[in-house]
């Protein structure tokens, strides 16, 4: 059965300025798109170890602070930034690589639409599981 | 006021698919209003291969509602705040007479296109007496242009002489319909044309890059055109401007160039130098990720008591360009902040809602003020709610945004928050 946390990853990973987007936590990502890390766009390919171990260092300060209200986080890295949004009350958090020169501030809106939405499921998951 | 029936709704879709954007927006107008007035349609720039597919789909559906519209950078309705995707917003009401015009090559001939536009705007305008008067306008915004056959580029280091800058940006006019949307010419030449009609209106864009934008009439899509709706109606119509950008103390006396939205020197020294050394910026700022911080640092002239913010739209060698004439050449450096904006919306909602009970209302806001609030931009939205309470408003995101109140104000600027809204 389709994730539907990886269709909303999917969304956003089809505007152009979203070069690579997943859910993640430290040492761990929990959900990808759809077709993994195929869909990511060629150019997030070259530094993506990189990134991917930048990330882990982020998730430590998340993992510190998301108790006590951290919500976002972003890092730039040579010509890339990626962004962090945290659900509340949790370790996870959607991650976003954009270009450097991207304007963020209209991809954020996505991010955050797309953030609600997960958060929307795992909600709805949970109350499936109880 | 009367008791006759008004019905509006202001939709959105995020398919992908043309036909499914233009299928879900349809079934939700239709479960407010069967036959609305007119239809004016948005969408972001991911829809640009769709465009067809959506308008063929609605005229359809509503063959006799005029339609026009266009692409901006995003917008905001009672369900959310989007960067991406379709927005619809429809009246139904018997007292009420709607006109739809187009005018073409706006930025090489705005006179004329203004012209063109409201000649049909008058054409297809009823003889009805209603006695208030409202025209919404979407112009083709800014086309950042090729200089130098270098790619689209903000800001080159090369130094550029501004007499050869005026005459590039000239040129592009003319060869591909590229440069400053032209949208001050326009406003001028509508006010002028139409002059007991109050006007509200933007520029169209993209996702801010200003690189395409589209303007639809009807079912077909042009480019470097104007598209206007002219209601005429019985219902007070509340309007409402305000500029989300307050002044510093760094006021100079700007040396314009040719075209007069070229600053070649401030207080007679290079123009890009000396901005820079103003706000201690270091030259390492001088690159394309130049909007991250000038939309924070707009540009302000006066003309008759009003602010017109205007947006730096590129640095080429000493010359800072901005967006459309500066009608003074006393110029100071204004600051946008979240809070100057979140101030500004409120006190607009404020001066509106005190006239009246709002039925819907339309806001038109600086695209930049998106870009410089981004995630926040849902705060803006809780406020918004608050104040029209279920009544259904739409929110666009433009490259500029124009407003206009007969004999009263006229002016098309960059950094404001322009409302109307029916009561």
């Amino acid at each position: 059965m389709d994730d539907p946390i990886a269709k909303v990853l999917d969304d956003l990973l089809r505007l152009d300025d979203i070069l690579a987007c997943m859910v993640a936590r430290q040492n761990m990502i929990s959900v990808m798109p759809t077709d993994s890390t195929d869909s990511f766009k060629p150019e997030v390919h070259g530094i993506w170890d990189i990134i991917h171990r930048a990330m882990d260092d982020v998730f430590n300060v998340i993992r510190e602070y998301s108790q006590a209200g951290l919500s976002e986080m972003e890092f730039r890295l040579q010509d890339y930034e990626a962004l962090f949004y945290v659900f509340p009350d949790t370790e996870n958090a959607l991650v976003a690589i954009i270009p450097a020169l991207a304007n963020k501030g209209l991809l954020e809106v996505e991010m955050e639409n797309a953030r609600r939405e997960i958060l929307k499921v795992m909600e709805d998951q949970m109350t499936v599981n109880g | 006021m009367n008791d006759l029936e008004f019905k509006a709704a202001v939709e959105i879709s995020r398919k992908w698919d043309g036909e499914e954007v233009a299928r879900e927006l349809s079934d939700k107008i239709k479960n407010k209003t069967t036959s609305p007035k007119f239809i004016l349609l948005f969408t972001t720039i991911h829809y640009e291969k769709e465009f067809e597919k959506i308008l063929n789909g609605l005229k359809n559906e509503f063959p006799d509602a005029p339609l026009v519209g266009g692409t901006v950078a995003g917008f905001m309705t009672q369900e959310g705040c989007y960067t991406r995707g379709v927005t619809a917003l429809t009246v139904d009401y018997p007292n009420m007479d709607i006109a739809i015009g187009i005018g073409h090559n706006t930025k090489k001939n705005p006179v004329n296109a203004s012209r063109e536009c409201t000649d049909m705007l008058k054409m297809n305008s009823s003889t009805s007496f209603f006695p208030q008067k409202f025209l919404f306008v979407l112009t083709s915004g800014t086309r950042v242009p090729s200089l130098l056959g270098t790619g689209v580029k903000r800001v080159y280091k090369t130094k550029i002489p501004s007499y050869m800058l005026s005459k590039l940006l000239k040129t592009s006019f003319q060869t591909s319909q590229k440069g400053v949307g032209r949208e001050d010419i326009i406003l001028d030449e509508i006010s002028n044309r139409m002059s007991d009609f109050n006007i509200i209106g933007g520029s169209s864009i993209d996702d801010n890059k200003m690189e395409a934008n589209f303007q639809f009439f009807s079912n077909k899509i042009y480019t470097n055109s104007v598209v206007g709706l002219s209601i005429k109606t019985d219902l007070p119509l509340l309007l409402d401007s305000q500029v989300a950008v307050k002044k510093t103390n760094k006021i100079f006396k700007a040396e314009l160039s040719g075209e007069k939205y070229i600053i070649k020197k401030i207080d007679n020294k290079p123009a890009t130098k000396t901005f820079f050394e103003n706000l201690n910026w270091p030259d390492s700022f001088m690159d394309e990720r130049l909007h991250r911080r000038t939309f924070f640092y707009p540009i302000l002239f006066e003309k008759q008591g009003e602010i017109f913010p205007e947006v730096i739209g590129g640095l080429i060698g000493n010359n800072i360009v901005c967006g459309f004439d500066l009608k003074s050449d006393d110029v100071c450096i204004g600051i946008s902040s979240k809070e100057i904006l979140i101030n500004a919306i409120k006190k607009e909602l404020e001066n509106i809602t005190r006239s009246g009970i709002l039925k819907i209302g339309i806001v038109i806001y600086c695209s930049a003020l998106l870009e410089t609030l981004g995630r926040d931009f849902f705060k803006v939205q809780e406020i918004i709610k608050e104040y029209y309470s279920n009544s259904p408003f739409l929110l666009i995101a433009t490259g500029g945004e124009d407003f206009c109140i007969p004999n009263k104000i006229l002016k098309h600027s960059n950094e404001t928050i322009n409302m109307a809204a029916f009561a």
